[in-house]
């Protein structure tokens, strides 16, 4: 893995070390000048072996993430590498056919003429970095052993020169060595390993392929290894044979073309890599200059090779293999990011856990620390042992953290490793020391700041409330607002910015005894170095800050449409109010509650609330937000009503009247110490808000997307491309032998599918539209009910002065297209199908009415279609559409009912014929049968008749078919597989099985989110150690006046496993709250009306789980407490 | 024949205290005998054992060796759970530093060994108030022991202590924290419930003239009893000295 979020590996890896040996130094320094509050600090670092456990245990969590994620994407990175390097071989760029939109045409058209390749070899015969070039010429084809009688639906096959393979160095074999193709003589074959484990093959078996709807018979001669050069050309189906060149021409109909040229330069592995961008260069140049020239010659059309009708290059060059290991790369940054990402609510809790930790280190040394300021130890000097003590656990768990986090990733690894054929290569452990130094050294630094922010605020105490371990609270009371404050706050925050930076520079200055010594005595560092800061410290008003900030915030996100600072800023006004309630009152329940329900308002209001007051948009980002934000909120009011909370707890007492006593104190704990309950709580409920959230959402999905609406009411899919046998299927099973299959088909459909490639298609006009209200706009007298989208031109459309050739904007030719699947329904499918829309026109009463108008002309000869809603422009999240592919206007969204119709061009460039679509419907986005399966490209649906206006020969024609009542569709599609050579599945099925894969994923993230409750469950443990020593006296107290040790042990494990219970309880209702919410509103896209579904079995699950690691990991402190010697707890003071 | 008079007998009791290889003597064969409705305070200098000895009694802490009889049972053959349940029912607490439990309000802390001895919550609730009535602080009840005075913690601390009409109420220094005018209001309230219940009272103190407020005194020296001063006769036969509800182990269903 080369980069994250974008940045380079050896840049984070150097920025890391340089933070970290500026950490190492102000370390030394403190040491060297302060030796003794250094030893102080250490000192307690053996003290108390479980606490010091329990630190390390929550320090180490947020590396422990990091790190994981970190090796999941090297493995995954370094695995995908291998398996692209594999599969290239020898050839290290492929030159192709450019199918870029404004030239898509059909798998059939995109080839290479011969007399190309003949070009390239002669022109680069001397080139020093060139070995060699190998034509390939293929296709999918079906492959029968009739020996075994075992059937390959889909299989590539594999046309090569056995002279240019030889140059090159052969094909690998799985015994090692290479394979010449000399021993393939006429009517042989070579088999990949793959297919010969499918086909269950062997030397002298006969295959029978299927090709332009004929069959023919070839020997197997030699069994290969997996790669590009057997067949190999996609990783998830790699089954695949090799035939000579000519064969292969002959058998598709294809001579003097191939699919595409192989290049194979020198240097194996690295050395061709390094060199990738020089050779690419220099192939494109030679394409493009070739075709310049016919240009340039004023070669006729017809004549041209290199060239097109509008003089673009026809053929380009890829450096296939470098691309591959790039991907390679970028899938490994990706799954780390998106590792990363989920686990940032694991990391928040785990540095809320840090600041839990020091939090009670300072309670438990209040008075020590009292006595400290009280002799004269400045306020410095107590954040500089507890930064002592903290960079002992730090490090130390920094270190086993990462190396946790590397086991954690392997056993992920092996999970994915489960979906094998899924992924079509296996992923093997792969670890780069650069990411363990970055993880451990981001979990330093992560927790090195953690540490100095918690240390400041504890080291803040009143010496006397220290002394008399008093509540601080009552020392401090409300006081009126500074006026001045107010103005030096909104100074300092205006020059907040200038302290991030100045505060680092004044900090190495402070500690760097010559200059720190020289800057002090003169007094100007802090006003001078340090401007911002000061005013921000001088009578600091916070609540102006929160409130000042939240209204720039909000502003900012009204004005950028920005969901992110508009719900940010929003949430932070309720905290300035209650901050400034605070200051000018002792602010009590109702003020705290308050605040917690405006946050909780907020971020459950429904969408259209905030909607009304902007075009909002938003990422992923949000999600942590809404569950940061969500359970402050839930946290600061569950705290302040803890008393009735309680009362569910109480019932206990009722129920088993033995245990009233022991209820009675272990509801009252709670709600005496805010702080850590509210610690606590909060970091359960966040990781529950995700993991909750997280399986809710993809739960409704997975359901929809298995439910009989995503497969259009049909059962059976069967693919036929040119080479299938038949143009109709239930003719073609009966004339195979199988009526008994026929017999069982019901409205039998077909889509026919123009180019694999894609077909050209531009947007040219809309109606006038109200998106808000979804209604046409009246027209104004005279104006046009549609308003022209502006097209862009293609770059050939512009002179070398970059203006528009006269004319060129009036010529179709010229226009920018993007790339659509266009596809033709039959009249069956147009009656029969049960295909969902999302969104329909104007006019349209019904999905059946937007279908049935597909087969009326329209008296300008245009025809109405309908699109698939890959084509609105917010779809797909993160694989969103490129602009390549075509999207409707964007005042269609996901959740938009109603639609003004749109009106596109659709072209052929091959024929040059055109047709006028009017876009009426769009497609549910839980149909996944229009198009191929993750296709980002939309699928544009028209008749059958319009169709045939541009194309007469699809690549691919998909069957549907409904079955008769007890019909077995994974019979019948294995029948009909079998009888037709097609590959046909019971579509149910076949999305059940896509979304098991996605559920392994789904499990693996859950485990990774869940990795965070450890921090949450670590908390309750930090807690209950803590309650032990801070209450031994009231447990002897309690075990005097007659409490039994069962009942101490009961009364422990009941309050924690209270406070686990009203985290994981917020957690999973505002989760599921926010799905909900989310999923009416169709935030997620459209969701046909269908109910959404809570997944109480695994929430159940989850809460389970957290529940039972609760009263585990509370029991042994509880043991503990219950041991506790009655006569010593109670000379405790 | 066992004096039925007699509540606690102990018969050369020895305590050893052993932490890091070091051995202290805390009980060096204690011999102690007290009545029925009596009011005895142990005096004696720092370290003398005047607290161990009053833990051992109380059955909160373990003896060496020796005996200790309490109402006739022997403590230290008890289970702990026996030992927890005698405490809950027969016995009452008073400690120097309150050890009120800070997150319970007055009225809970009271109720806290009625819930403890099965008494039904409203019953409890109802018996707790009273016992605070009994010590003047019913107008206190929904208060936490924080926002109480030092004087009127411990006058809950009583309240507690006598919530359960216990036999015998142990003090470790129940003025030890307080001003003179509290610790005397303190004793004023011993001395009249000791007087009202016939409750016995065994008091652990350094401060004499809380000692002299009792029937006797027991002076103690390096784990030894030295000697013992009367300061006014303890008549168990006298009809005020006689416990106005019957005492034994029955004594809480009685009381009902």
């Amino acid at each position: 893995m080369d980069e994250l979020f974008g940045l380079s590996m050896d840049s984070l890896m150097l920025g890391v070390i340089v933070a970290l040996g500026i950490v190492a130094i102000v370390m030394a320094v403190l040491a060297w000048r302060s030796p003794l509050l250094f030893r102080l600090g250490l000192r307690n670092v053996p003290r108390r072996k479980a606490q010091t456990s329990l630190i390390v245990f929550g320090l180490m969590l947020s590396t422990l993430i990091i790190s994981s994620a970190f090796t999941t994407g090297d493995t995954l990175a370094s695995s995908l590498r291998n398996s692209a390097l594999r599969v290239a071989g020898p050839i290290d760029h492929l030159i192709e056919y450019d199918t870029n939109p404004g030239r898509s045409v059909s798998q059939r058209e995109s080839v290479v003429p011969e007399s190309v390749v003949i070009d390239l070899q002669a022109a680069f015969a001397d080139d020093p970095q060139i070995v060699g070039f190998t034509r390939a010429l293929f296709d999918n084809v079906s492959m029968f052993n009739r020996d075994t009688q075992q059937l390959l639906p889909l299989s590539f096959l594999l046309g090569l020169d056995p002279n240019e393979v030889d140059t090159i160095g052969g094909i690998p074999i799985p015994e090692g060595g290479h394979l010449n193709l000399d021993v393939l003589g006429e009517r042989g074959l070579i088999l990949n390993q793959t297919a010969t484990r499918e086909l269950a093959a062997e030397p002298g078996h006969i295959i029978e392929i299927t090709v332009r709807r004929a069959r023919q018979e070839f020997e197997v001669v030699a069994i290969a290894s997996d790669t590009l050069l057997s067949g190999e050309v996609n990783p998830i189906e790699p089954q695949g044979a090799v035939i000579r060149l000519d064969d292969a021409q002959a058998l598709f109909d294809q001579e003097g073309f191939v699919t595409g040229v192989g290049v194979t330069t020198i240097g194996s592995g690295g050395g061709a890599l390094k060199i990738a961008d020089a050779v690419d260069v220099k192939l494109n140049d030679f394409l493009q200059a070739r075709a310049a020239a016919e240009v340039h010659a004023a070669t006729p059309i017809d004549q041209r090779i290199y060239a097109d009708s509008q003089n673009r290059a026809i053929f380009d060059s890829d450096p296939f293999k470098a691309d591959a290991v790039d991907d390679a790369e970028t899938f490994g940054s990706i799954f780390a990011s998106v590792f990363l990402v989920m686990g940032l609510f694991s990391i928040g809790a785990g540095v809320l856990l840090i600041f839990l930790i020091f939090v009670l280190l300072a309670e438990e040394r209040k008075t020590e620390m009292g006595i400290a300021r009280a002799v004269g130890m400045r306020r410095w000097h107590l954040v500089e042992t507890y930064l002592a003590e903290g960079m002992a656990y730090n490090v130390g768990s920094a270190v086993i953290g990462a190396v946790i986090g590397i086991f954690f990733a392997f056993g992920m690894i092996a999970a994915l490793n489960t979906l094998g054929d899924d992924f079509g290569f296996s992923l093997q452990r792969h670890v780069e020391p650069r990411s363990v130094v970055v993880s451990a050294g981001f979990g330093i630094l992560l927790v090195f700041l953690t540490v100095i922010i918690s240390a400041y605020r504890v080291s803040a105490l009143n010496i006397v409330a220290a002394i008399r371990d008093i509540p601080e609270s009552r020392l401090v009371q409300p006081r009126r607002i500074s006026f001045a404050g107010v103005l030096a706050t909104s100074l300092g925050l205006l020059l907040l910015p200038s302290t991030l930076l100045s505060v680092p520079l004044g900090f190495a200055l402070l500690i760097t005894p010559a200059i720190g010594t020289a800057v002090r005595s003169r007094g100007w560092a802090e006003r001078v170095v340090l401007p911002a800061w000061s005013l921000m410290r001088w009578r600091p008003e916070w609540w102006f800050s929160f409130l000042g900030l939240g209204a720039v915030l909000t502003w900012n996100g009204i004005t950028d449409a920005s969901a992110f600072l508009y719900l940010l800023g929003l949430s932070l006004v309720p905290i300035g109010l209650l901050l400034l309630v605070r200051r000018v009152d002792k602010a009590g329940r109702s003020a705290h509650s308050l605040m917690g329900l405006a946050i909780l308002v907020i971020w459950l209001a429904p969408f259209e609330v905030h909607a009304s007051v902007s075009d909002f948009e938003g990422g992923p980002e949000l999600f942590f937000l809404s569950g940061a934000m969500m359970v402050t909120g839930g946290t600061v009011f569950f705290i302040f009503n803890l008393d009735s909370l309680a009362q569910p707890l109480r019932l206990i007492g009722t129920i088993f009247g033995k245990l009233r006593p022991v209820v009675l104190t272990a509801a009252a704990y709670p709600a005496t110490a805010r702080f850590r309950t509210g610690m606590t709580v909060a970091m359960i409920a966040i990781i529950m808000f995700a993991l909750v959230t997280f399986t809710t959402i993809n739960s409704n999905f997975s359901r929809l997307f298995t439910s009989e609406t995503a497969a259009g009411g049909y059962a059976i899919q069967a693919d036929a491309n040119r080479n299938a046998i038949f143009t109709d299927l239930s003719p073609a099973v009966i004339e195979e032998g199988r009526p008994d299959l026929a017999n069982q088909l019901v409205d039998v459909s077909a889509l026919r599918l123009a180019s694999f490639f894609g077909t050209d298609i531009v947007a040219t006009e809309t109606e006038r539209w109200d998106a808000r209200r979804e209604r046409r706009l009246p027209a104004a007298a005279g104006a046009p009910i549609a308003e022209a989208i502006e097209i862009e031109l293609a770059a050939t459309a512009f002179d070398e002065n970059g203006d528009p050739i006269p004319g060129a904007a009036d010529d179709p030719a010229n226009f920018a297209y993007t790339t659509v699947y266009f596809t033709g329904a039959n009249d069956a499918l147009i009656d029969t199908n049960h295909i969902l829309l999302q969104t329909r026109a104007t006019g349209f009463d019904d999905d059946e009415s937007v279908w049935q108008a597909l087969r009326t002309p329209l008296p300008d000869g245009s025809r109405y279609a309908i699109v698939s809603a890959q084509a609105v422009s917010e779809a797909g999240g993160p694989f969103a559409p490129d602009e390549d592919t075509f999207t409707l206007p964007d005042t269609i969204k996901e959740g938009t009912k109603r639609m003004p119709v749109v009106t596109a061009l659709v072209r052929n460039p091959s024929s040059d014929e055109v047709l006028t679509v009017r876009i009426i419907g769009v497609i549910d986005q839980v149909i996944g049968i229009t198009g191929p399966t993750f296709s980002i490209v939309p699928s544009l649906v028209v008749a059958d008749d319009a169709f045939a206006r541009l194309y007469d020969d699809p690549d691919l024609v998909r069957h549907f078919a409904k079955l008769t009542d007890g019909s077995d569709a994974f019979t019948v599609a294995q029948g009909l597989e079998a009888a037709l050579r097609v590959e046909t599945v019971s579509i149910l099925d076949e999305l059940a099985d896509l979304q098991d894969t996605q559920r392994t994923i789904l499990g693996l993230f859950q485990g990774f989110t869940g990795l965070g409750l450890l921090a949450g469950l670590a908390a309750l443990g930090v807690i209950a150690v803590r309650a032990v020593v801070e209450r031994r006296q009231q447990i002897g107290m309690l075990r005097a006046i007659g409490f039994s040790r069962g009942f101490i042990r009961i009364g422990m494990v009941l309050e924690m496993s209270f406070i686990a219970l009203l985290g994981v309880s917020m957690g999973s209702v505002l989760a599921v709250v926010l799905s909900w919410r989310l999923f009416r509103e169709g935030v997620f896209g459209s969701t046909s009306g269908a109910a959404f579904y809570v997944p109480i079995g695994q929430i159940a699950l989850f809460v389970a789980i957290a529940m039972a690691a609760s009263v585990l990991l509370t029991y042994l402190p509880a043991r503990q407490a219950s041991r506790i010697t009655i006569a010593e707890a109670l000379r405790y003071e | 024949m066992r004096d039925v008079n007699l509540i606690i007998e102990a018969l050369g009791v020895h305590k050893t205290y052993r932490a890091d290889g070091n051995e202290v003597h805390a009980l060096r064969g204690v011999d102690l005998r007290v009545d029925r409705g009596e009011m005895v305070s142990i005096m004696g200098p720092s370290g003398c054992g005047k607290t161990t000895l009053l833990n051992c009694l109380s059955g909160l802490d373990e003896v060496d060796a020796g005996t200790i009889l309490i109402e006739g049972q022997e403590i230290q053959t008890m289970s702990d759970n026996a030992k927890t349940d005698y405490r809950a029912k027969r016995v009452g607490f008073v400690f120097q530093f309150y050890n009120l439990l800070p997150v319970l309000s007055a009225v809970e802390n009271v109720e806290l060994p009625l819930l403890l001895a099965g008494i039904p919550s409203g019953e409890a609730r109802t018996r707790a108030e009273a016992v605070l009535d009994l010590v003047q602080l019913k107008g206190w009840a929904g208060h936490r022991p924080a926002q109480l005075s030092g004087g009127q913690r411990q006058r809950i601390t009583i309240a507690r202590a006598l919530a359960n009409d216990p036999a015998i109420v142990w003090a470790d220094e129940p003025t030890g924290d307080l001003d003179s005018t509290n610790a005397n209001e303190i004793m004023e309230l011993v001395e009249r419930l000791n007087l009202e219940n016939q409750q016995t009272f065994v008091i652990v103190t350094h401060d004499q003239a809380i000692g002299e407020r009792c029937h006797r005194t027991v002076l103690m020296r390096d784990g030894t009893i030295e000697g013992e001063v009367v300061h006014r006769p303890f008549d168990p036969t006298d009809p005020r000295a006689r416990p106005a509800t019957p005492v034994g182990p029955d004594a809480t269903a009685a009381g009902n």
